[in-house]
């Protein structure tokens, strides 16, 4: 269960796309005002429809967007802040990469840009493809890796400079019931250590069985904001149903 | 700067097992193989002809790599989100693009010796006397490549296409060897016809004058006449305008929203 | 708060501008390239082409080539033989001399140099040598060797003369062309051992066709100087690349027994 202060904190923030063409100027919201904060210690769950701003909230966190208002921080700090970048490691959807390269190559190029220090890095690599369940396959090229495989390197580069906080896009898309099985073992192990995760994902069912809680949006406001408890009774499938077909906030 | 490094190692292993520049080198060696065609129909000036050919297309292979890499890296990891997992790490934006070029560069630059190792080996076989100028004329060729490249990387991030990156800084290219030419125009019809010829007189000022860098044109004048160029001038004009295209880069780079 | 991005892009180009203000104004080798080439009608786009890829010397190699097939690369067995007879080519030694009313048939456009060229055998041979001369001011090679065809091969010394000044008027400095001039005025006057004497000097030169050691092999073999023929036509076999004048110099020593 999480606990402690908030890792991940949004204040108000809000984030529009101005577009413009011909002269014309046309502004989409991304997030509107979103007020949420993730505890340390705990696994959050982010729910919405395609479009709800799901990965907007994302990409705020990661310092890949800047909000018109408001803030966001990481750990206290401005996401792109490189003690916050330190801090968390991402899995994106559907990460790719190059199909030359060995996963042992791929974790030493990333590790190494974690300022991981160079002495360490074999050894944090090996452990790593350990714990993913890769030591097998570590010496193949990843252009000969399954989907469940690459998604499995894609969470060590994810971990390997030992985060507090973890964010999963969509961790489990595409995979099959084993590889999503042996995949929220993992989360778990991780959560266990004490790492905090923020994970996005369209499988209700799979936020159910991990998640501490859940925040559900819709047009880029939190819609819902709902604790393990809230749908250890009805099922966190009808809560959705109702917060986004237009239910109470 | 760790990660400066590291990025640069990346490309440059990424570029050695890429099969474009496996095919790349083949081909130079196909146009080194032509090139000594050519050169049997110039008789007596077959060592000139190879010397001149084979300069000139290990400049455009260089070229080619340079621009192609500049123009599609780093749209092609903002594409497939390959960027997200760098960017999410304590890695400057300009780190990452300083990384990227550097390791682009020394891979085309990997390539341009190889090639002019063979390219020097024919020539010593047909009796060539080595010159030092030779390398000298390599250096310039490759300046000019970093020019470019650098070129190629800032047009690849304003327009976001690699196409429009690709024709635009080929155009500059050709424009860059035309500088002479271009200023006698501006120098002749200046004051007639100004308005017509402001947009000229700008450019002139703006491009750099890859001529400069054709020291291969130069290899004729007596030996030594070469060394006698300013070679720091020389330099900081070159690393100048890298440093100009890459700190517009970064500058670009730095607000970009993903 | 940052600048605005065009604000940026201003300081960019800015510095653009001061770079080559201060780097790139001036010529930094003794010869600067040359301006305002006059592209010949055939091969313009191809010239253009290289010129904008910064390719001059190898447009002017392309050109050279282009003039030796033109040429034929090699031609009849007994070089020299209108020499040798004494003018035996007509039309040509009339107009030279002013027979027949003292009108030249063929006079010297200062305007338009190429046009002075017309008529006779390869009437583009002269125009051609000064296309690759206008792209390359120092390739002395072209001119050497069409002025060797013209004034001892076709026998037309009056328009070899008209190309060796052309070529000075573009190199005044470069005294191979002196020497040709002179060694063309002693063959028009018919004094074979003054011609022997400049070509004996002349073949020194690396840059020397092999056309004129071959012109002075067969000087030797008519002035009965037999065993320096013979050591002409021996040079010609180990050093020339040129296969046509190897044919010659193989035949030549055959029949010398040499």
């Amino acid at each position: 269960m999480g606990e402690g202060g908030a890792v991940l904190s949004f204040e108000k923030a809000t984030k529009s796309y101005v577009s413009s063409h011909l002269g014309r100027t046309r502004t989409s919201r991304g997030v509107c005002e979103l007020d949420l904060s993730v505890r340390r210690g705990e696994v959050f769950g982010l729910l919405g429809l395609n479009g709800s701003g799901k990965t907007t909230t994302f990409k705020l966190a990661l310092g890949l967007l800047s909000p018109s208002s408001g803030a966001v921080r990481v750990l206290g700090l401005p996401p792109r802040d490189p003690g916050a970048l330190a801090s968390l490691g991402f899995l994106p959807e559907l990460p790719c990469f190059p199909g030359f390269m060995t996963p042992a190559e791929i974790l030493r190029f990333y590790g190494g840009l974690s300022g991981i220090p160079a002495a360490e890095l074999p050894g944090r690599v090996a452990k790593v493809i350990e714990r993913v369940g890769l030591a097998a396959s570590a010496g193949r090229r990843m252009g000969e890796f399954s989907k469940g495989m690459v998604q499995r390197v894609g969470l060590a580069q994810a971990i390997l400079h030992d985060p507090a906080l973890i964010i999963l896009d969509e961790p489990v898309s595409g995979l099959d019931p084993l590889a999503i099985k042996d995949f929220r073992d993992l989360l778990q192990e991780l959560n266990s250590r004490g790492k905090t995760i923020l994970v996005s994902s369209h499988s209700i069912s799979e936020l159910e069985k991990i998640c501490h809680r859940v925040g559900i949006l819709k047009d880029g406001r939190l819609g819902r904001l709902l604790e393990a408890k809230d749908w250890a009774r009805g099922g966190l499938e009808e809560h959705f149903i109702e917060t986004v077909a237009g239910g109470a906030a | 700067m760790r990660a400066v490094l590291v990025l640069a190692l990346n490309s440059w292993v990424e570029n050695l097992r890429n099969r474009f520049f496996a095919l790349a080198l083949t081909f130079a060696g196909v146009v080194l193989y032509l090139s000594m065609l050519l050169g049997l129909l110039a008789c007596d000036q077959e060592v000139r002809v190879l010397l001149d050919f084979g300069l000139g297309f290990i400049e455009l292979m260089g070229l080619v790599g340079a621009v192609y890499g500049a123009s599609t890296v780093v749209l092609r990891e903002m594409e497939s989100k390959t960027v997200y997992m760098i960017l999410t790490r304590p890695v400057g934006r300009t780190s990452y693009l300083l990384g990227r070029y550097l390791g682009l560069m020394l891979s085309v630059g990997a390539a341009m010796l190889i090639m002019a190792g063979a390219h020097l080996l024919i020539l010593l076989l047909k009796g060539w006397a080595f010159r030092p100028d030779y390398l000298l004329a390599l250096a310039g060729a490759f300046l000019k490549v970093l020019v470019t490249g650098s070129l190629a990387l800032f047009l690849a991030l304003s327009t976001t296409s690699s196409l429009s990156a690709l024709s635009i800084t080929m155009i500059l290219w050709s424009l860059g060897h035309f500088l002479p030419e271009i200023r006698l125009m501006v120098r002749r019809f200046g004051n007639d016809s100004i308005l017509i010829m402001a947009p000229l007189q700008a450019l002139s000022w703006v491009i750099p004058d890859l001529q400069l860098f054709n020291l291969r044109d130069k290899l004729d004048l007596p030996v030594g006449m070469t060394a006698s160029i300013p070679l720091g001038s020389w330099l900081a004009y070159g690393a100048g305008y890298c440093a100009v295209w890459l700190l517009l880069s970064s500058v670009l780079f730095k607000r970009k929203e993903f | 708060m940052r600048p605005a991005l065009p604000a940026v892009l201003a300081g960019g180009l800015a510095l653009c501008v001061l770079l080559n203000a201060v780097f790139a104004r001036r010529p930094w080798t003794a010869q600067a390239d040359q301006v305002g080439i006059q592209l010949a009608q055939d091969g313009a786009l191809e010239s253009a082409f290289l010129f904008g890829m910064g390719m001059r010397r190898l447009a002017s190699d392309l050109g050279l080539i282009r003039l030796l097939l033109y040429y034929g690369g090699s031609e009849e067995e007994f070089p020299g033989a209108a020499a040798a007879a004494g003018h035996e080519d007509d039309h040509d030694h009339d107009a030279e001399h002013g027979a027949a009313g003292g009108r030249h048939r063929h006079e010297y456009d200062v305007d338009h140099p190429e046009r002075s060229f017309g008529g006779g055998r390869y009437p583009l041979l002269g125009p051609m040598a000064m296309r690759v001369l206008d792209m390359d001011p120092s390739y002395s090679y072209p001119v050497l060797f069409t002025a060797g065809a013209l004034a001892f091969n076709l026998n037309e010394p009056q328009k070899a003369l008209w190309l060796l000044d052309y070529a000075m008027k573009r190199d005044p400095l470069n005294p191979r062309y002196h020497e040709y001039v002179a060694a063309v005025g002693a063959h028009r006057k018919g004094t074979p051992k003054g011609v022997i004497s400049i070509l004996e000097r002349l073949v020194l030169d690396p840059e020397c066709p092999t056309m004129m050691k071959n012109v002075l092999g067969w000087l030797y073999y008519k002035n009965g100087q037999k065993a320096k023929s013979v050591g002409v036509y021996r040079e010609i076999l180990r050093d020339s690349r040129d296969q046509g004048y190897r044919g010659i110099a193989q035949r030549m020593l055959e029949r010398l027994g040499g």
